[in-house]
């Protein structure tokens, strides 16, 4: 739940940061517009709008609140399984990509796949060969990808033990 | 005054016709030719004007916007498309007309001559008495459905037309520019009138001038077509039988009190409106060049309906005025709005502009106050 | 006689329908478990659109062509989720949401519209069904990808801004009705697993003479059924019995202190929504969104098969709603190879199921209208029969 909460404040929190204002401030400001809004159109005094309109608000926020939260678990994400030499890490000889216990990707040297997931974090299983097609090892992690789209996955930075083995897509 | 005159007019029309007035002004400067622009919208208001004016008699008489002119459109395709498919035959009988009857102005050299014209009399005279048909029986029926004419009209409009798909794979046509090459029969979908009367109003006294400074085209023979259609309404609707549509329309009650049968006035207008749409719709192809069947005439109710109402129309009371200024703003508009913002924006908005302003234009008029004793 | 003539009168359209499909049945050659399997996809797939009918009838509003509202406010929520990425259930969830307060808004013009229209409602909703269309049109074709963002390259068009004509929802395709996948089968025994297409499916019961397999949208059905029960109850509600009183005579409701207008609104409201939700089940079965057409035939199918059943313009039960989608899909089903095996041209089946659709509703208002008239008629004459009497 609180992955979740941090996943939302991440995607409003740059722009507050932008406008220099907290998330409360935030919160108040949305309030006191909303009540001139109606103050304007309908005449509503602020008691009455706290009273008469909280629980629609409420209602409106819960559901606004779900419909971040469908998008969260539903989304679809397309993974960009690379094994391309990044810095100092050298392309893996062979290694099988499966994700969510999936159909297994292969992947040569210098070879780029892509598997899709639905939701925000999935199990990625690498099982690692050496030239004469021995396995040498098998990772598995989970990794979050959040509210973001595509991602890619530098395999020889998995395999190599890093943790930054997340890049951004190649699109 | 000016606002008594907004208040007459209606907002919509005062905005659609400052918008077409911005158009034209905004035309040349975008690098659309006024005059062109204007011959086309002229071309437009010739070919759609007789359709149009279907409108008058069904409006007067109380039965509402003819959302049915499908039916009449119908009844002018059988017309037109009966007037190919027997051209010959037309055209032999009427020079063996002339040598039984010593008549020696009707001789095959005139017919030859005249073929055109002659072929385009005989759409109309073929086209009339099925739409006066068709009209009395829609006139029977929405005398039984009183309150509730309008959609109804639409769905008969409707089913007409897709009784009509049928109609044409089945109906025994054999001419060979009408038929499917492959199959032998079945009506096409457009059917060419090239060869038969193609142009033979727009075309017959036509002020056509192509100089490199002015490109101007007036298709006088069917505006003067339009202007003959027009005044024998308006004279008609001056008529003993006029009148008493019309009072038939404003107050049925008071109709019926002072002795007008009013069932009967009304089926007289339905046909009379039945009648108009099928010689609209022969002038709207003459001009336009090809006979649409099958779901051709399936919307061409909205445009007709779209544009009374644009001249000042409202659901229960139209007049020629109506019928001039509304086909002249709405075909403008329909002209214009491609051609100049096309060239501004670099896109084709016309269809979704032509969705909003006629359907906009019906639902105002229907959304509005009706005068009481409808 | 009336009896006579009443009974006819509201059960025609049915015995001809059956009748013209007894006919046809046998001509198409089609097997019992393809018909079955087609019929029982089509009633998942239509009659939550037809059910989001009824309210209006019960309000006295005849038949709500502005239903189209509430499936372009549906579609707009399946063109973003599309563009988001969304799938599955949650997708489809998503849509909804998203799609709900466009319906609520245009249900609440619609309603408004129809009020300065009382009457004419069914003539001027069916006109607000092509302003709307006017106005969709423009935002999907000019306003998504250059006002709304749209990012997704395969949903926008080539030029950069305007929606493709055709949008592929794979990622939610079928999602309701493959939620709980079962089949009714001939073969194996009931209470077992049988894998179909991959997918294990529990088999919820045997038919002896069928061959095959057939799948059945059973979360969907589960849903309709929901809404049925809400239908039921909500007649029964203060506001269902305003509806009612209000479907009865406006006059009589208003001066009972009924708010007509209010009510009126809140029926159309509620039909909008649903609408919606209909058009996004509607959607997830198909597979694909025609952008630009498959809110078209949404208003005159729905009411076409709402008719067919043997509602009226005044009166519509469930029950309708269940006779209308069965008779009028099996005569989509059969028609054109009916047509085809007959004449020899599938072409004449098809225009005669559009032939038929528009003429089942235009005889049906035809219908209502005359026989509301000859009450009217009738009322009249018997009131000055009895001031003659006095």
């Amino acid at each position: 739940m609180t992955e979740i909460l941090n996943e939302y404040a991440g995607l409003v929190m740059p722009y507050l940061e932008a406008w220099g204002i907290s998330l409360c401030q935030a919160g108040l400001i949305a309030l006191v517009v909303v009540w001139l809004l109606l103050y304007v159109l309908r005449g509503v005094s602020f008691f009455r709008f706290l009273m008469r309109w909280y629980q629609r608000l409420i209602v409106v926020c819960g559901l606004a609140a779900l419909g971040f939260w469908l998008f969260y678990i539903g989304r679809e994400h397309q993974i960009f399984l690379d094994n391309k030499a990044v810095n100092d890490y050298k392309p893996l000889e062979q290694v099988n990509v499966s994700i969510n216990g999936g159909e297994a990707a292969e992947l040569m040297p210098r070879d780029r796949d892509m598997r899709k997931t639905v939701g925000p974090e999935f199990e990625i299983k690498a099982e690692i060969f050496d030239d004469k097609g021995g396995i040498v090892n098998t990772i598995t992690r989970r990794v979050v990808v959040g509210c973001s789209k595509d991602i890619m996955i530098s395999l020889p930075i998995l395999a190599g033990g890093s943790e930054d083995f997340v890049m951004p897509s190649p699109r | 005054m000016i606002r008594r005159f907004i208040q007459n007019a209606g907002w919509p029309r005062i905005i659609i016709a400052l918008f077409l007035l911005g158009l034209f002004i905004a035309a040349p400067f975008v690098g659309v030719r006024v005059d062109t622009s204007l011959s086309n919208t002229l071309v437009r208001f010739g070919m759609n004007g007789v359709m149009v004016l279907a409108m008058i008699p069904m409006v007067q008489a109380g039965c509402g916007l003819n959302f049915g002119l499908p039916l009449g459109i119908i009844a002018g395709l059988l017309g037109a498309t009966l007037s190919i498919e027997w051209n010959t035959e037309i055209l032999a009988w009427l020079s063996g007309l002339g040598t039984q009857y010593k008549i020696s102005w009707l001789n095959d050299m005139f017919v030859t001559a005249w073929r055109e014209p002659l072929g385009f009399a005989s759409a109309i005279i073929i086209a009339v008495p099925i739409a006066a048909i068709l009209g009395w029986f829609y006139g029977k029926l929405l005398n039984r459905v009183k309150g509730d004419e309008m959609m109804i009209a639409t769905y008969v409009g409707f089913s007409s037309v897709s009784f009509m798909c049928i109609a044409w794979l089945l109906l025994p046509y054999k001419h060979p520019t009408m038929v499917w090459g492959y199959a032998g029969k079945g009506l096409r979908t457009t059917i060419s009138v090239e060869g038969y009367w193609l142009h033979v109003l727009s075309d017959s006294l036509a002020l056509n001038i192509q100089t490199d400074d002015i490109h101007l085209y007036i298709p006088t023979g069917m505006l003067i077509f339009f202007a003959v259609m027009a005044v024998l309404v308006w004279i008609f609707m001056r008529t003993k039988t006029g009148t008493a549509m019309t009072a038939v329309g404003s107050n049925p009650e008071f109709a019926r009190a002072s002795g007008v049968n009013v069932d009967h006035m009304r089926t007289v207008a339905v046909m009379m409106s039945t009648i108009l749409g099928a010689v609209g719709i022969i002038v709207y192809e003459q001009s336009f060049g090809f006979i649409q069947l099958y779901m051709g005439p399936f919307y061409m109710a909205l445009p007709a309906v779209a544009s009374i109402l644009l001249g000042g129309a409202s659901v229960n009371k139209a007049g020629i005025l109506n019928v001039i200024v509304g086909t002249f703003l709405f075909q403008g508009i329909l002209t214009m709005t491609p051609s100049v913002i096309n060239s501004y924006l670099q896109t084709d908005m016309s269809e979704v502009i032509r969705l909003i302003v006629s359907n906009g234009m019906i639902l105002y008029a229907l959304t509005r106050k009706v005068r009481a004793g409808r | 006689m009336r009896k006579i003539f009443d009974l006819v009168a509201n059960n025609a359209v049915p015995a001809v329908f059956i009748i013209i499909s007894a006919f046809a049945i046998p001509l198409s050659g089609y097997s019992a478990s393809y018909l079955i399997q087609e019929l029982l996809t089509r009633i998942g797939r239509n009659s939550f659109l037809i059910l989001s009918l009824l309210i209006p009838i019960m309000a006295g509003m005849g038949l709500n062509f502005g239903m189209v509202l509430g499936a372009m406010a549906g579609q707009i929520g399946l063109l973003f989720i599309c563009d988001w990425g969304v799938v599955g259930i949650p997708g489809m969830v998503l849509a909804c949401l998203i799609g709900t307060p466009i319906a609520i808004v245009l249900g609440i013009f619609c309603g408004h519209v129809l009020n300065r229209a009382k009457g004419r409602e069914m003539v001027t909703s069916y006109i607000l069904g092509f302003f709307i269309n006017g106005v969709y049109q423009m935002t999907v074709l000019y306003l998504m990808g250059w006002v709304i963002p749209i990012t997704n390259p395969a949903l926008l068009l080539s030029r950069g801004y305007g929606v493709r004509n055709a949008v592929s929802l794979l990622g939610i395709r079928g999602v309701l009705d493959n939620l709980i996948p079962t089949i009714i089968t001939g073969t194996q025994g009931a209470g077992q697993f049988l894998s179909v297409n991959g997918a294990k499916s529990y088999i919820l019961m045997q038919i002896p003479f069928l061959e095959g397999a057939i799948r059945i949208p059973l979360a969907t059905l589960v849903v309709i059924a929901l809404f049925c029960v809400f239908i039921v109850w909500f007649r029964k509600t203060k506001l269902g019995q305003d509806m009612r009183a209000i479907g009865q005579s406006q006059s009589v409701a208003d001066s009972s202190g009924i708010p007509v207008n209010r009510t009126r609104i809140i029926a159309i409201v509620i039909s909008t929504v649903l609408a919606c939700y209909g058009q996004i089940i509607y959607l997830q079965n198909m597979g694909t969104l025609n952008t630009y057409n498959s809110h078209d035939q949404t208003g005159m199918f729905s009411i076409a098969a709402l008719l067919i059943g043997g509602a009226s313009v005044s009166r519509a039960t469930i029950a309708n709603v269940f006779a209308g989608v069965i008779l009028f899909h099996l005569m989509f089903i059969v028609a054109p190879v009916a047509g085809k095996n007959l004449i020899g041209d599938a072409q004449i089946g098809e225009y005669f199921r559009v032939f038929v659709s528009y003429g089942i509703i235009a005889i049906s208002l035809v219908l209502h209208a005359w026989r509301r008239n000859r009450e009217r008629e009738a009322a009249r004459r018997s009131l000055r029969g009895n001031k003659g009497g006095e």
